[in-house]
């Protein structure tokens, strides 16, 4: 049988040769489709390695605010600031607070700075995107190892200023490298060492980047912390915080409000508190306005897709009733009927899979897929594939068992005056 | 070897009702070559495919070979008509898509159990029954009609069946074709002794026949 449909598909290959283009035009499409969707849904669902949920930026500032500090007036804020912070930690809806600097989620409020390994010979340190955060960050942010253990009790735990992600860590410490010290130093000329505490979870700026290599730097005491602060401005540090519990717009602004006293230290105050969820909902929304753009784009498109490939298949169908008639006449039962004419679009369709691998061959070596954001594996390739291959064959087999169920349910008498 | 009781076809549509067969009670022999005449729109194809198992009668029964088909599902069918019945049109109703061949070897194709080079075995043999082993590559639309035909006998008698059912055979054919044709016929009825059941309207041609039955406005007249 399967010669028989291949000598059949052979001898109309004037006429299945646009049905063949067409079935290898839209396969691509979907696969193209298909690969872009999984690697967004990919990144999308990856964690981005921090936990955000209950976590709000605590917005201050200066009573008799000015545009120059000088290093007093600088100072007085700072511990006016730690004592605002000291306050906050003793109220009870309060789970942990943190000082950090360029180190809040769902921000453009980044940072890059050299680093390499200490046994690392080359003439010069790339830059990794680093944060720079007190220990209690750990706590706000439930940061987590690559083995899901928290992080704050290996930092607390282990010496060492600098903190490094999985993904960092791969490159500086890759498995066999025979580098034995994890210490690392800003630049090749750096005669300061410093040793890695921990290493947290990949880490990735929101959810639909890909992981970067991020390192942490660790204020480990109060002092550290001062001693960074005194030769900066206080007014770039962030206070971020954890709720027990989410807030509400109206019972945060409660919550201020029963607390406005002991929020309010010197020169310093509360000016405002946005949970890092809003934060994330307005960085996203360009990209989700995208996303959106783009599946309802996908979505149009695989609706004249499936009209096309059924309509064709349909058509096909129909304009062989007399064929149809013919072989019940010369003993086909109603269901091989059906699964010759189903087995006959399939093998159609797959023919066109060696043109549809040469083509994905070619898209791979131009690098059209996107492989920053996720590798081109097996799975990959293995999953997209089959997608395409399954929705054209269900729509082939729409386009076929529909027509086909409604001739093979006449008499074999009344199909073969179709001819 | 066919016996027709109490036959009759109705179709119907939502406003009118006609009747192609009232009260036929026909029996045709083995080894029998039975023919069927009558004005266009008498019944006689009608009466053909029922006989052929290709459409259902209204009320009556049907027993082919001794076998009742009423309570045949349609996979019973479908092997019935494969191994019994075999089916020369008008038209031919060859696939133009398949060479000669091919074409024969169609009904071999739905029967389990027999092999891709006996199928051509059996094919090349019949092809050569009705002289046309030369074309065997050919495509139908590079055929004549009256080799169209042969195909379609050699087709027809591919899978060996007892009964040959022929719908004006030489109706789409000239003179000299069809008596080509009917001579192919005949020696299927005399020589491998297959019962045979023609619809003509052609009188010569039916007189050639062992007997001849009339139709007119569905029903048998003689």
């Amino acid at each position: 049988m399967i010669k028989h449909l291949l000598t059949l598909i052979w001898n109309q290959r004037n006429g299945n040769v646009w049905i063949f283009l067409e079935l290898l035009l839209v396969t691509a499409m979907l696969w193209v489709m298909a690969d872009s969707l999984l690697v967004d849904t990919y990144t999308y669902r990856q964690p981005i390695g921090v936990d955000t949920q209950h976590t709000y930026l605590l917005s201050f500032g200066l009573t008799d605010d000015v545009t120059e500090m000088d290093i007093e007036r600088n100072n007085q804020a700072t511990q006016d600031l730690l004592q605002l912070i000291g306050n906050l930690r003793q109220c009870s809806e309060v789970e942990a607070v943190c000082l950090s600097k360029i180190a809040t989620p769902y921000t453009y409020n980044r940072g890059w700075s050299g680093l390499m390994p200490v046994e690392d010979t080359a003439s010069a340190s790339y830059a990794y995107r680093v944060r720079y955060v007190d220990l209690e960050y750990f706590r706000v942010f439930k940061v987590r190892d690559k083995e899901g253990r928290p992080l704050y009790d290996q930092v607390l735990k282990n010496p060492g200023e600098v903190v490094l992600s999985e993904t960092l860590d791969e490159i500086f410490f890759p498995e066999g490298s025979g580098r034995t010290q994890r210490e690392v130093k800003w630049g090749p000329k750096s005669t300061e060492s410093m040793k890695v505490s921990a290493v947290s979870a990949p880490l990735k700026e929101m959810d639909f980047d890909t992981y970067q290599p991020t390192y942490y730097y660790v204020w480990r005491t109060e002092q550290d912390f001062l001693d960074e602060v005194a030769e900066n401005d206080i007014r770039f540090y962030n206070c971020l915080f954890r709720m027990k519990k989410d807030y509400s717009q109206q019972e945060m602004e409660a919550f201020l409000q029963q607390e406005s006293e002991r929020l309010q230290v010197g020169n310093v105050y509360v000016s405002s508190v946005k949970p890092i969820s809003e934060y994330r909902a307005d960085m996203l929304k360009p990209r989700l306005d995208n996303q959106k753009k783009k599946i309802a784009m996908v979505g149009f498109m695989l609706v004249n897709i499936f009209f096309g490939i059924v309509g064709t298949f349909w058509l096909r169908t129909q304009s062989r009733r007399a064929e149809i008639g013919l072989r019940a006449a010369v003993g086909a039962s109603k269901a091989q009927l059906r699964r010759e004419l189903f087995l006959e679009g399939l093998f159609l369709l797959a023919l066109t899979l060696p043109f549809l691998l040469i083509f994905l061959i070619n898209m791979l070596y131009l690098d059209m897929p996107d492989t920053y954001r996720l590798a081109y594996t097996w799975w990959r390739f293995l999953i997209t594939l089959s997608v395409s291959y399954l929705l054209m064959g269900g729509m082939i087999y729409l386009g076929i068992r529909i027509p086909a169920n409604k001739i093979t349910r006449m008499n074999p008498a009344e199909t073969l005056h179709y001819e | 070897m066919i016996t027709l009781t109490n036959l009759e076809k109705v179709y119907r549509t939502k406003e009118i009702e006609t009747v192609a067969l009232e009260n036929v009670n026909l029996t045709v022999d083995k080894g029998e070559f039975l023919s069927i005449m009558g004005p266009s729109g008498c019944g006689k194809s009608t009466l053909l495919n029922i006989m052929g198992l290709l459409d259902q009668p209204t009320r009556g029964t049907v027993e082919i070979a001794g076998v009742q088909t009423a309570s045949m599902d349609d996979k019973q069918l479908a092997a019935f008509r494969n191994k019994t019945l075999g089916f020369v049109f008008q038209s031919f109703h060859l696939i133009n898509s398949l060479n000669v061949l091919d074409n024969v070897e169609l009904p071999l194709l739905y029967r389990p159990h027999v092999s891709a080079k006996e199928r051509r075995e059996a094919a090349i043999a019949v092809l050569e029954k009705v002289g046309l082993s030369h074309r065997m590559r050919h495509f139908p639309t590079q055929l004549s009609g009256g080799q169209c035909q042969r195909v379609a006998i050699a087709r027809a008698i591919i899978g060996n069946p007892e009964i040959i059912l022929a719908d004006e055979p030489t109706g789409n054919l000239d003179s000299k074709m069809g008596a080509e044709v009917m001579e192919i016929l005949h020696k299927l009825n005399q020589e491998d002794g297959r019962t045979i059941v023609m619809v003509t309207h052609n009188e010569n041609q039916a007189k050639q026949t062992s007997r001849i039955v009339h139709f007119f406005d569905g029903r048998q007249i003689q």
